[in-house]
C-alpha cells in the first residue's frame, strides 16, 4: 500500500515540474514584479514601490474604461453564445434529413484561428466595400460604421465573438441534451405537459449544470479577449474597444512598463479567480442537488 | 520487482537530465561557434517593416547573397509587432535578429535603453556627405550630436498629395493654408459625385498623431516646451483640432479607423481630392496597373497656417541589435544596402524613399518618380518629432485622446486638456 503511494508521487513528478515551471514560477514572478517599478526596454533597475503601481492603476480612468468595456463585452457575448448554443442544440437534437451535415457545418467557426476570423470579419465590416453594408444598402437599410463608430465598435466585436464561439456552447449542450432519458418526456406528454412546459421543467433543470459549465468556460476565455480587438479596432476608436488585456498589452509591450503591467495583470487574475470560485461552487451545487 | 522498478525510474531520470543538459549545451555551443568563425555560412536575419519597404528589401537581397555568400533572411512584421519582437529579443539576449528597422521617433528610446550596437568604430569618418544630414542626425544618440547607432534606410517625409485635375476643373489654386484645404474640400464635395474632399488617417495611436501633427505645427503648436512640459491643449492645438474635425466631415465614412492602406487606396482609386501621405506607401500613384489617377496627382509641402509648414521627417532607420552574434557581417550588409546603387534599385522596386541626395538627383529615377525634387526639398527642410525616450508613451496617449475627439466621444477642449494632463504625468515619471 505504502509502495503504491510512493509510486504515485514519483509518477506525478513530471506534472509537478511542469506545473512549477509554467504556473507557480510565473505567478510568483508576477506577484513580486507588481510591487516594483521597472521599464524593460530601458533596462532600468528594479525599484521597490510597494502598492504604488496598484494605486496608480486604480486612479487611471483608462483602466476603469477598459474594465467597464470588458464587463459589458463578457456579459453580452457570453449570454448570447449560451442562448444561441442552447437554441441550436434543441433544434439539432432531433434527427432530420441532413442534420448531421449541418451540425458539422455549424461547428466550423470554432475550429478557425481567431486571427483568421478577425481578419475576415474586418473585411466584411468595411464601410465602403464590405459585404455586410452591401446587403444592408441592397435592402434599403442605411450602411453602418461597424468598426469606426464608437457606439458600434464593441458590439461588432461581440457579434464576431458570438459567431465564433456559439458552436462551442452548442456542442457541449447538445452532448448533455442527448443524455436526458426520453421516457421523461414521454411521461410528461402523457400527463398533458405542453412542449414549453417540458422544456421549462425537464430540459432546463437537467441542463443547468452544463449550462453553468459553459458559462464558466466562456466567461474565463472571453475575459481575456485580445486578438479580435487587436486586429479589428486596435482598441479604438478612442478607447471604445479597449479591454483589460489590451490595456495590459499597451503598458507591457508598447511602453514596456513591466512592473505596472504585472500589477494590472494580477488584478485581472484576482477577478478571474473570484469569478471561477463562484462558478465552480454553483456548478457543484447544481450537479449534486440533481 | 522493486529493484526493477527503481532501476526504471533511475533510467528515466537520467534520460530527462541528459536531454535537459544537452539542450543547454548545444545552444551555447552554437553561440560560440558563430562567434569564433563567422566567415563560414553566415546567416543574417533582418527584421523589417511589412509592406512596400520589406518588399523592396526582399527584391535586392538575392543579389547580396550571390555576391557574398551570406544568407539574409528578411522577416517582415507589422508596425507594432516589429518593435515588440526586437526589444524583447534584445533584452532577453536572444540574438534572433542581426538587423532591424526602427521608426525614427523611437530612436531616443532605443538609444537611451542602449539596445543597439554603436557604429562609430565601423564608420570612423562618419557617414559620407551624400546622405541627407537631417536623416543622419536621427541615427545619432543623442540626436544630432551623439554617437551613430543607426543608418537611415528609407527617407520618408510627409507630403501633401492633391488632384490637379479637380483643382483645374473647379478653377482652384494649389492650397497654401489649411483654410484653403477646407475650402477646396468643400467645393469638391459639393460639386462631385463620389469624390470626397479629404481623407484623415484617424486610427488611434501613431496614425492619428502623425496625421494631425502637421496641422498642429502649422497652427503654431509645440508638443513639449523648453521645460519639457506638454502644450498639446494650447490655442494652436484647439484650432488645429477644429480644422481637423472639419476635414473629417469632408472625408469618406469610417476614417476613424483609416490607416496607411486605406489612405493609399482612397487616393489611387480616385476617391479623394487631397491627403497627407508618406511617399514610401504612395509610390504607386503613377502605376497604371494599380492607380486610377495616373498623372492626375501632384504633391507639395504640407500647407501652412499661422506658421510655415514643416515637413515631418519619418525615416526608417537601420540598426544592429546588441544581441546580434553577427555584428561585422551585419555592418557590411548595412553599408551595401545603403549604397547609392542599391538605394536606386530599391527605389525602382517601389520602396520609393531613398536617403541619399545623389539618388534623388538620378535622372532615370526622376523620370519614374516626378515628385523626387519636391521630396528632396521637403526632406532638406524637414523637422523631426520631439526627441525623448518617452515618445512612444506620449504618442500613444495623445493618439488615444485625438481619436476620442475624432469619433465624438469627447469635446475638443475637454479631450485636449485630458491629453495634456496624461502626458504631463508621463513626463513626470
Amino acid at each position: 500500500m505504502q509502495r503504491t503511494n510512493k509510486m504515485t508521487y514519483i509518477f506525478l513528478i513530471p506534472t509537478i515540474i511542469v506545473f512549477l515551471v509554467l504556473t507557480v514560477y510565473p505567478l510568483l514572478y508576477v506577484i513580486t514584479a507588481s510591487f516594483f517599478s521597472m521599464n524593460y526596454l530601458q533596462g532600468t533597475e528594479w525599484k521597490f514601490v510597494g502598492f504604488q503601481g496598484y494605486q496608480e492603476l486604480f486612479q487611471d480612468s483608462l483602466f476603469w474604461v477598459a474594465f467597464k468595456n470588458t464587463i459589458i463585452f463578457v456579459v453580452i457575448a457570453v449570454s448570447l453564445e449560451v442562448f444561441f448554443g442552447l437554441m441550436f442544440a434543441i433544434l439539432f437534437q432531433k434527427n432530420f434529413k441532413g442534420s448531421a451535415i449541418i451540425r458539422s457545418i455549424v461547428l466550423l467557426p470554432m475550429l478557425l484561428p481567431p486571427i483568421t476570423v478577425a481578419l475576415t470579419w474586418k473585411m466584411m465590416y468595411e464601410y465602403d466595400y464590405g459585404i455586410i453594408n452591401y446587403f444592408l444598402t441592397l435592402v434599403g437599410l442605411p450602411a453602418i460604421e461597424w468598426l469606426s463608430s464608437a457606439d458600434w465598435a464593441l458590439f461588432s466585436i461581440v457579434i464576431t465573438d458570438v459567431w465564433q464561439w456559439t458552436p462551442f456552447a452548442f456542442l457541449i449542450i447538445l452532448a448533455s441534451l442527448q443524455t436526458i432519458p426520453k421516457d421523461l418526456y414521454e411521461s410528461a406528454a402523457v400527463n398533458g405537459a405542453s412542449g414549453f412546459q417540458a422544456f421549462r421543467y425537464i430540459t432546463l433543470p437537467l441542463l443547468k449544470p452544463v449550462i453553468l459549465l459553459v458559462l464558466f468556460l466562456r466567461t474565463i476565455d472571453t475575459f481575456q479577449i485580445f486578438d479580435k480587438m487587436y486586429v479589428l479596432t486596435g482598441g479604438g476608436p478612442g478607447n471604445a474597444t479597449e479591454t483589460l488585456t489590451f490595456y495590459i498589452y499597451r503598458q507591457g509591450f508598447r511602453y514596456f512598463e513591466t512592473g505596472y503591467a504585472t500589477a494590472a495583470t494580477l488584478v485581472v487574475v484576482i477577478i478571474i479567480v473570484i469569478l471561477s470560485i463562484g462558478y465552480i461552487k454553483s456548478v457543484y451545487k447544481s450537479a449534486y442537488s440533481r | 520487482m522493486q529493484q526493477k522498478k527503481n532501476g526504471l525510474i533511475l533510467l528515466m531520470m537520467i534520460i530527462v537530465m541528459t536531454i535537459a543538459t544537452a539542450c543547454g549545451n548545444s545552444s551555447s555551443e552554437e553561440a560560440n561557434a558563430s562567434n569564433t568563425d563567422s566567415q563560414e555560412a553566415t546567416k543574417l536575419t533582418f527584421a523589417a517593416r511589412e509592406g512596400e519597404m520589406a518588399d523592396a528589401i526582399k527584391a535586392v537581397v538575392p543579389k547580396y547573397e550571390e555576391e557574398t555568400g551570406v544568407e539574409v533572411e528578411v522577416v517582415s512584421m507589422p508596425f507594432d509587432q516589429l518593435k515588440e519582437s526586437v526589444v524583447l529579443d534584445i533584452r532577453n539576449n536572444g540574438g534572433a535578429y542581426d538587423l532591424t528597422m526602427i521608426d525614427d521617433p523611437y530612436m531616443p528610446e532605443f538609444g537611451e535603453g542602449d539596445l543597439l550596437v554603436k557604429l562609430d568604430e565601423y564608420f570612423p569618418n562618419g557617414l559620407d556627405e551624400d546622405f541627407l544630414t537631417q536623416a543622419v542626425n536621427l541615427g545619432k544618440h543623442p540626436y544630432e550630436s551623439g554617437e551613430l547607432i543607426a543608418l537611415p534606410l528609407f527617407g520618408n517625409v510627409q507630403l501633401f498629395y492633391y488632384r490637379t485635375d479637380l483643382l483645374e476643373k473647379h478653377n482652384l489654386d494649389v492650397p497654401a493654408t489649411w483654410d484653403d484645404v477646407v475650402n477646396i474640400a468643400e467645393t469638391v464635395v459639393e460639386n462631385e459625385d463620389n469624390i470626397y474632399g479629404y481623407a484623415v488617417r484617424g486610427q488611434r495611436g501613431n496614425p492619428i498623431v502623425s496625421d494631425y501633427m502637421p496641422l498642429f505645427w502649422a497652427y503654431g503648436g509645440t508638443v513639449l516646451d523648453e521645460n519639457n512640459q506638454p502644450q498639446v491643449n494650447s490655442e494652436a492645438g484647439i484650432k488645429a483640432m477644429e480644422t481637423y474635425l472639419k476635414l473629417k466631415g469632408l472625408s469618406p465614412k469610417g476614417v476613424e479607423s483609416f490607416n496607411t492602406d486605406q489612405i493609399a487606396t482612397s487616393l489611387t482609386q480616385g476617391q479623394v481630392a487631397m491627403v497627407i501621405a508618406w511617399p514610401s506607401w504612395v509610390s504607386q500613384v503613377d502605376n497604371e496597373e494599380s492607380s486610377k489617377v495616373v498623372g492626375k496627382v501632384d504633391l507639395s509641402a504640407v500647407p501652412s497656417q499661422v506658421s510655415d509648414s514643416s515637413a515631418m521627417i519619418g525615416n526608417w532607420m537601420l540598426g544592429i541589435p546588441k544581441s546580434s552574434q553577427n555584428v561585422e557581417p551585419a555592418v557590411e550588409f548595412m553599408k551595401w544596402i545603403t549604397s547609392p546603387e542599391i538605394q536606386k534599385e530599391m527605389a525602382l522596386d517601389g520602396g520609393g524613399a531613398p536617403t541619399r541626395i545623389s539618388v534623388y538627383q538620378d535622372e532615370e529615377l526622376n523620370e519614374v518618380y516626378r515628385h523626387y525634387p519636391a521630396q528632396l526639398e521637403a526632406l532638406q527642410n524637414s523637422v523631426a518629432r520631439p526627441r525623448t525616450p518617452l515618445w512612444s508613451q506620449i504618442e500613444d496617449t495623445w493618439g488615444l485622446y485625438l481619436s476620442q475627439i475624432l469619433s465624438g466621444q469627447l469635446e475638443v477642449e475637454e479631450g485636449l486638456v485630458k491629453a495634456n494632463e496624461e502626458i504631463a504625468k508621463i513626463m513626470s515619471k
